[in-house]
């Protein structure tokens, strides 16, 4: 084996606000031949930053020092002309978010096209029969339609698909994959992850991988570099990272992630207590349908149902978790709890009130028992809005008649709650970070006092330390207020760690309902076996076992 | 105590800060001082005719410091009423359309549906109503007046704010921030006024600094047809239009009035590029650097 890439002593530093700001520190590694090279780290690490550094693709105000050399050729600080003859001819790249890196605008083909145009000398024929085989290869059925067809028709695991075919398209020797299937449902992820290992057989490539996520690691990686903040913590062959880390961080991430670990089954009681406890929620055969606009003048209306009778309760205290794939109608559900969805037929009662049957002022003092936090903390605040601004508006609305002094002295107590301090208040959502945007959503939910929280996908934004303190948080304050909460997530590993009961959505019905060592462990319907199994855990030898499984079942 | 910032007060401290638009406010304050206390330190009246300097060149001897016209009257003067028009019709005729624009725009996004629809339609009915028919048809049935001119220009313009607001305010209308409102038990109203508007302004600042401008050329095209302001009293547009007809023989004739117009086009482009700094947060910190 020869190396590819030999990095070394890379140094990557950012000019803001006058002030200097290392992304990278002196960082070298090696990539051999047809090898996977798993780069994982929490957003800020600078594992994005490496690899942008090493495409030449830093923003105007990045710097990087040191060597990298790439089949010989030095990649650092090589002027654009010569690195444009690199650049998606030998090393190719593909992002985390498909949907933004293909242009909507222009067909599938055209986009694909524009690098062999470029890299070499075909003519437009061969240049589509390359294209289409391409697509063939990457195994997205009707490859002829699709390759005159545009992106938005496709859908996310499609797209990224037809990324990983026009990175493929000059055979390029390495593939730099940056987070190429956060923004997927895990299976789809499951899908994306055995195409890259396949290619990369197929092609003889060798990959670059950089993901938070270390069951991805285990999954497709042979070696792996593990960074904080900058800086390499821990680097070696995958076998030796999982069971044998040396860096107490590789050691942090790997308990973080064992959360969803299926080996031990924690013991479960299969009959609730249900004799006392009553129920906050209750629907019964819930619908909601949208309809579609119209295609044409005189075409009949399209409806889509996202939530398709769905019966299901949440007891007084109990943490229900609503786990889906994306399209599975559990935020729907969410919003038409929340009476900010109408129902199409059916009932729902919240705190024994039928939602169809209430006015306004009723619905205000349902509300006021009922909260909800959502998925992204930097649009569920009003960026115009102070924190305290952001605090006081609940308060307003549910007490008006309260005291100024008072209503101060609750905002803050409220601020101090979920771990801020009160010189928090004056400040702007932007000017605060991703996890303590989150705590206030958390807080002013919790201003009115509330009964019930809804969590909507409440941590999925959030990076997986900060995650781990959401949850925390989330968990502590169920307990001292004894709240109840409907938790809608997609990510299985949360909902294992604080979910009592759950119910898995696909396509706007529930499949499948019960306690959650139950559902996680002897599964009653395939779909959500292939779900749980789809989630790659951080072992790398169950993982191998699973793929070969796989491609023999091929 | 500090915590109760509001965002118009956060806005002003970070206005203060940007120099070009504390610069162009001020000349525009300069400017409107000018227009309005001018006249009174000037020896002569807008349609006195000078018989003896028809045309003559600036001069600070006899007191036509911007020159006279080809009627003889006295260019300073002019200038000076020209602009009370030219600004009161650009401030008035723009404030009123924002007014209207906005809250349209704003309710019929939120409200949506079929809400929505109907009053979209209407906006686009007036939109198919020929402007200068409209106009002609005004005048025809009250009569020539500067009042007339705002309400014509006025009617016209919300037109296009209510739709740019309208496009924003379904954008806004997604944002969980608006459902986490609703949650919070917070009206229709409320949320419209207290998280629509707000992250509507900077879109809406730009547009008027764009709009002001715009109206001033659009009356003195109304001078020009006979249907803006009529003589004696004159604006900045007509002005303008009466001095390129003389510029090679008086080009003071143009040149005065033209800078003032510029001037304003100026100073208000900068005002709205800062004023949109300024009010939006983001933009606000990143301004201090």
């Amino acid at each position: 084996m020869t190396d590819l890439l030999l990095t070394k002593k890379l140094n990557v530093k950012f000019r803001s606000r006058g002030e200097i700001i290392h992304a990278v520190n002196d960082l070298s590694f090696k990539l051999s031949d047809d090898e996977i090279l798993g780069i994982v780290g929490e957003s800020g690490s600078g594992k994005s930053q490496t690899v942008l550094s090493i495409m030449g693709l830093l923003e105007t105000n990045g710097s990087a020092t040191g060597s990298c050399v790439f089949t010989n050729k030095e990649l650092i600080n090589l002027p654009s002309g010569e690195l444009n003859k690199i650049r998606g001819n030998e090393i190719a790249m593909i992002f985390q978010d498909p949907m933004s890196s293909l242009n909507p605008y222009i067909t599938v083909g055209k986009q694909m096209s524009g690098v062999l145009k470029r890299h070499t000398k075909m003519n437009n024929k061969e240049i589509k029969e390359r294209c289409i085989d391409m697509l063939d290869s990457v195994g997205i059925s009707k490859p002829q339609e699709r390759f005159d067809g545009y992106s938005f028709e496709l859908s996310g695991g499609m797209r990224q698909r037809v990324m990983i075919a026009s990175a493929l398209l000059t055979n390029p020797k390495l593939l730099i994959a940056d987070e190429p299937t956060t923004a997927l449902d895990v299976t789809v992820q499951e899908k994306i992850l055995d195409l890259i290992l396949d290619v990369k057989e197929r092609f003889k490539m060798s990959v670059i991988m950089i993901t938070h996520d270390l069951g991805v690691v285990a999954r497709t990686c042979d070696q792996v570099l593990v960074m904080k903040n900058g800086k390499l913590q821990e680097s070696g062959n995958v076998e030796a990272i999982f069971y044998s880390p040396q860096a107490d961080y590789t050691k942090e991430l790997l308990e973080k992630s064992k959360e969803i670990n299926l080996d031990e089954q924690q013991k479960y009681s299969e009959t609730q207590d249900a004799n006392i406890k009553n129920s906050l929620v209750k629907s019964t055969k819930a619908k909601v349908n949208f309809v579609l606009p119209k295609k044409a003048l005189f075409s009949t209306e399209n409806i889509l149902t996202a939530v398709n009778e769905i019966s299901m309760e949440t007891l007084e205290g109990e943490v229900l978790g609503v786990v889906g794939e994306s399209g599975s109608g559990k935020s729907t559900l969410a919003k038409t709890i929340l009476g900010l969805q109408k129902l199409s037929s059916g009932q729902v009662e919240v705190f024994g009130q039928r939602l169809t049957e209430i006015n306004k002022k009723e619905l205000k003092e349902i509300r006021k028992k009922m909260q909800v936090v959502f998925q992204d903390p930097f649009s569920s605040l009003n960026p115009r809005m102070t924190v305290f601004e952001i605090l006081k508006e609940p308060l307003d609305s549910f007490f008006p008649s309260m005291t100024k002094e008072s209503a101060q002295k609750d905002i803050e107590d409220g601020l101090m709650e979920v771990g801020l301090k009160p010189e928090y208040l004056g400040r702007y959502p932007h000017e605060l970070s991703g996890g303590q945007c989150q705590r206030v959503a958390i807080a002013r939910a919790l201003m009115p006092k509330p009964q019930l929280l809804i969590c909507d996908e409440a941590v999925s934004a959030l990076d997986a330390s900060i995650r781990g303190e959401i949850i925390d948080l989330l968990l502590r304050i169920k307990a001292e207020k004894k709240l109840t909460m409907i938790f809608i997530a997609h990510d299985l590993a949360v909902v294992r760690k604080i979910c009592d009961r759950v119910i898995v959505m696909q396509s706007g019905k529930i499949v499948e309902q019960g306690p959650t060592e139950k559902v996680f462990f002897e599964p009653e319907k395939e779909y959500t076996a292939n779900l749980l199994s789809a989630v790659p855990t951080p072992d790398p030898k169950m993982e191998r076992e699973k793929h070969t499984k796989r491609v023999q079942a091929k | 105590m500090k915590n109760t910032n509001s965002l118009l007060n956060d806005a002003w401290a970070a206005l203060s800060k940007n120099k070009a638009a504390l610069i162009s406010a001020t000349t525009m304050a300069a400017m409107v001082l000018m227009v309005l206390f001018g006249p009174i330190f000037s020896p002569y009246t807008i349609d006195e005719t000078d018989w003896y300097k028809i045309s003559a060149a600036p001069s600070l001897l006899d007191g036509h410091i911007f020159g006279t016209d080809d009627l003889g009257r006295d260019l300073f003067v002019r200038t000076m009423y020209g602009g009370r028009i030219s600004l009161m019709v650009g401030l008035v005729a723009t404030m009123v359309s924002v007014m209207i624009g906005v809250t349209y725009g704003a309710v019929a996004g939120f409200m949506g549906g079929r809400i929505d629809s109907l009053m979209m339609r209407f906006v686009d009915v007036l939109y198919a109503m020929p402007f200068l028919f409209f106009v002609i048809l005004l005048m025809v049935f009250f009569g020539r007046s500067i009042f007339l001119i705002f309400v014509a220009i006025g009617a016209v313009n919300w037109l296009d704010i209510a739709r740019i607001v309208r496009g924003q305010t379904l954008n806004i209308k997604g944002k969980e921030f608006v459902d986490a409102a609703k949650t919070g038990g917070v009206s229709t109203i409320k949320i419209i006024m207290k998280h629509v508007v707000p992250n509507l302004l900077g879109v809406v600042v730009v547009y008027v600094a764009l709009t002001v401008p715009q109206v001033i050329l659009v009356e003195s095209f109304l001078s020009f047809l006979g249907l803006g302001v009529q003589e004696p009293m004159t604006s900045w547009g007509a002005l303008v239009n009466q001095g390129a007809r003389q510029m090679e023989s008086s080009p003071w004739m143009l040149l005065f009035p033209a800078l003032f117009l510029a001037t304003t086009l100026f100073c208000f482009n900068f005002i709205g590029d800062g004023l949109r700094d300024a009010l939006d947060p983001k933009d606000r910190t990143r301004g201090n650097d």
